[in-house]
């Protein structure tokens, strides 16, 4: 891609103290640079055309998780979306669907938050604290591979039909969090999480559609998760 | 203030419903084709009782079942969807009925 | 307190975001300029959805006709597209039944292959509905 290219930007807007409806606005963004990132494209609305626009982001680095957008229909971190691999000139940028809008691309991650605490997101120790550490073999280690890197952008259960359609469901990233402690060596808390999981609003609601490893920009797997709780569930007799 | 819900794993977790729907969905498989192949032929294997059977209960079941996972998904109202599942209940067990019928008028 | 006749059933709150108590699932309903993208398991799980309610009426109107009330069923069933229909909802169904089966209790749930065994599922369906179609014509 050359240099002084321009792809056209289609942002979603809505200002809850001026707007009366959402609408949408065009931007003409200037590639500067190859492999420039969807980021820098947002940045340059905000700097330089349109300062009123409203964005999360922090790190800039896919670590911290706030800047999960729909871009042209899919799921996705502005961070690490280089604009060239979009494959298209003109993007179409929303919030993420399936939550409250606050302002502009700026959605409400509260619900997002209060499920993934409601699973018990720490270790649970029943018995008594080792002397040293809670020793745990590299084998053991080994099963947590892609499970504790999520950063909690919410990409996933946001792409996820049942969540959508269900106000109540856990969602994907509830999953994948309560799964990285079930299958923690030093863990004994699966008595405590797993009647949370067992609902009806819980992993049954799941239909293995797989929008969320899609969308997941970290490249976890939720749906293996989610299978990985219902075998427990099975297994012990829930 | 970030705060857990309470989710408590009741009775009706799903977890049956979940499970009935994968057992019965296998055994459909068999006894569906079992029966339409055998009714373009002769008939004679597929309104055996023992094709016939698992068929209409456990595809009564799976149909309805899958209906309401249907409805949860799109009808948001509590009151419509305790509508909608009494008529369910209503269709399957008068489907249930009949179906007996048909089998014992063999 | 936020009373809930305050609130509009676009997608957003109109007054001031703090103390909204809007539910969520009729948040989402702003005009969307692009909808989400069918990725293969979204294509394969609606598909699924809509074979199943074909069958499922079918099946249900199958006993009612057999047992002597929905008449009118046999003669719209009796025509070969309606019997096509059925067949390839049937196929299509068992297949991609079977695949969540296998998914579920064989911890099969790999972004890797998922896609492929979505192939495998669709040149299935086309096999057995036409090795199926042919004594139906025949
Ligand atoms: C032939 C073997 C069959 C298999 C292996 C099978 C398997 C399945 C499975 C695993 C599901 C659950 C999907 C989910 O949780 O999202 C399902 C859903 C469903 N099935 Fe079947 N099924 C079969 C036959 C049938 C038949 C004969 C009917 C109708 C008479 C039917 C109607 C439905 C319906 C309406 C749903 C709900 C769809 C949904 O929840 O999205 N199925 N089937
Ligand atoms: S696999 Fe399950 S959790 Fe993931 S998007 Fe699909 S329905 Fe949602
Ligand atoms: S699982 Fe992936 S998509 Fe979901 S919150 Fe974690 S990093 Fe984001
Ligand atoms: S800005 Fe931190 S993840 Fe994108």
């Amino acid at each position: 891609m050359s240099t002084n290219k321009f792809v056209t930007f289609e942002i979603f807007r809505y200002d809850p103290e001026k707007d009366k409806e959402p609408y949408y606005q065009t931007y003409k963004v200037e590639i500067r640079r190859p492999g420039m990132l969807l980021l820098e494209g947002l940045n340059q609305v905000k700097w330089e055309l349109d300062p009123t626009l409203s964005f999360r982001r922090s790190c800039r680095e896919g670590v911290c998780g706030s800047d999960g957008l729909n871009v042209n229909g899919v799921n996705m971190l502005s961070c690490m979306t280089k604009i060239e691999d979009l494959g298209t000139d003109h993007i179409v940028i929303q919030p993420l669907p399936g939550m409250r809008v606050i302002r502009d691309l700026v959605t409400d991650v509260d619900d997002f938050f209060q499920k993934f605490i409601t699973v018990k997101p720490y270790l649970i120790r029943k018995s008594p604290a080792p002397d040293k550490e809670f020793y745990q073999s590299p084998e053991d280690r080994k099963l947590l591979d892609g499970l504790y890197e999520c950063i909690l952008c919410g990409c996933c259960s946001s792409s996820c039909p049942s969540y959508w359609a269900d106000e109540k469901y856990l969602g994907p990233n509830a999953f994948l969090r309560a799964y990285r402690y079930l299958i923690d060596s030093r863990d004994e808390g699966a008595e405590d999480r797993l009647p949370i999981l067992n609902d009806k609003h819980g992993v049954w609601r799941c239909h293995t559609i797989y929008n969320c490893v899609e969308a997941c920009p970290k490249q976890l797997n939720p749906t293996k998760a989610i299978v990985g709780i219902r075998r427990m569930l099975l297994e012990r007799g829930y | 203030m970030i705060k857990g819900y309470k989710y408590n794993g009741h009775g009706d977790s799903g977890l049956f419903e979940w499970l009935l729907q994968r057992v019965s969905g296998v055994i459909l498989i068999v006894v569906i084709a079992v029966h339409f192949f055998s009714m373009i032929k002769s008939g004679e294997w597929g309104l055996k009782s023992i094709v016939l059977g698992p068929l209409f209960a456990l595809g009564i079941f799976h149909t309805l079942n899958g209906f309401k996972a249907i409805t949860d998904d799109y009808v948001k109202s509590t009151i419509w969807r305790a509508i909608i599942l009494a008529i369910y209940w209503i269709v399957g067990v008068t489907a249930a009925v009949l179906a007996l019928k048909v089998v014992s008028g063999l | 307190m936020v009373e809930d006749n305050e609130l509009n059933f676009t997608g957003v709150c109109k007054i001031k975001y703090k103390g909204c108590k809007m539910p969520r699932k009729d948040l989402v309903t702003y005009p969307k300029k692009v909808s989400y993208k069918k990725h293969t398991g979204m294509t394969a799980w609606l598909l699924h959805r809509i074979s199943g309610v074909i069958l499922g009426l079918y099946l249900l109107l199958h006993i009612f006709g057999k047992a002597g009330y929905a008449d009118w069923f046999g003669a719209l069933t009796g025509n070969a597209i309606a019997r096509i229909i059925v067949l390839v909802a049937f196929v299509y169904h068992a297949f991609n039944g079977f695949r969540i089966v296998l998914i579920d209790f064989s911890n099969g749930a790999e972004k890797e292959v998922f896609s492929k065994q979505f192939m495998v599922v669709v040149l299935l369906t086309i096999v057995v509905t036409i090795i199926g179609a042919i004594p139906l014509f025949s």
